[in-house]
């Protein structure tokens, strides 16, 4: 295997071990949580979540940084060179979304509480298969999408 | 002008698929119904199908085009969506052993989000595609 299938393969696991590892914290929260009804990770949705996330990475690691040989598959450190103008600006670029999206999701979760009759927390759509974790993939996605096509940076 | 009649068209075949594909999902079963929050579940749908057919028609697709390996790209669009669904069923079979709770029944009673997590495979799949197409243009 030459070193771009590698990098490649690589890629992949990456995107599904990050998806599982998010996944799983996601259920972690549910189990340490005392009462069943909030748990966000369940039968029902198991599935949907870790997929939105698997997504999620492979357009964030693959297609927005380019990891397995996209756009940005050049933009290694060269030479004396510390830091790259593309490194730099994928970082400020994932940055922006990660603090955009933070704020995002705290804000609607907030204001959920009040679209809710007994002021419960999160968006419950059914009974036992909470969204809240997919929430910051969704809102992550609009703001990789902000930084990319509007080219904050 | 015939560039902008492409974009239209595109968009027009867009809504028409995800309309479609929304009505397969009802009659399937595989949408919640009859409860207050169905409606917007329904209308998570209706959006997720219009993203999904926005990306595979002008990211996989590459609409509006010139020239398109028609026959090449159904094959991969169906490989898309049957890829989805073998996924869907096959985490629906192991979920009660990864995280518990029980997953056989009637669809909509005790899988309500199945049409969530099909579109959330075909969806994983599509981008796949793109990503693989960023590398290996003859996807």
């Amino acid at each position: 295997m030459n070193s771009k299938a590698a990098e490649r393969v690589l890629a992949v696991i990456l995107f599904w071990a990050v998806a599982a590892a998010i996944t799983y914290v996601f259920w972690w929260m549910g189990k340490m949580s005392a009462d069943d009804a909030s748990a966000l990770v369940t039968a029902p949705n198991f599935s949907a979540v870790f997929a939105y996330w698997g997504l999620f990475f492979t357009f964030f690691i693959g297609l927005y940084l380019g990891m397995g040989g996209g756009e940005c598959f050049s933009c290694t450190l060269e030479g004396d060179q510390t830091f790259s103008p593309e490194v730099l600006r994928k970082a400020c670029g994932t940055a922006i979304a990660f603090v955009g999206t933070a704020v995002s999701v705290m804000l609607t979760t907030r204001f959920a509480q009040y679209g809710l009759p007994e002021g419960a927390f999160g968006l419950n759509f059914t009974s036992g298969s909470q969204v809240l974790s997919l929430l910051p993939l969704h809102w992550g996605f609009v703001w990789l999408v902000f930084v990319q096509h509007l080219r904050l940076v | 002008m015939s560039r902008t009649a492409g974009k239209i068209g595109v968009v027009g075949v867009v809504v028409i698929l995800a309309a479609i594909s929304t009505y397969v999902m009802y009659l399937l079963e595989w949408t919640v119904r009859g409860s207050d929050t169905a409606q917007g579940l329904l209308g998570l749908d209706i959006c997720l199908w219009v993203i999904f057919w926005t990306l595979c028609l002008t990211g996989y697709w590459g609409l509006p085009a010139d020239k398109v390996p028609v026959v090449r790209k159904i094959v991969g669009t169906v490989v898309i969506l049957a890829l989805g669904l073998a996924f869907t069923y096959v985490f629906k079979a192991i979920t009660p052993a990864i995280v518990g709770g029980a997953v056989t029944g009637k669809v909509s009673e005790v899988y309500p989000l199945m049409s969530l997590t099909y579109i959330a495979w075909s969806l994983v799949f599509v981008m796949t595609a793109l990503w693989v197409g960023s590398f290996y243009s003859k996807l």
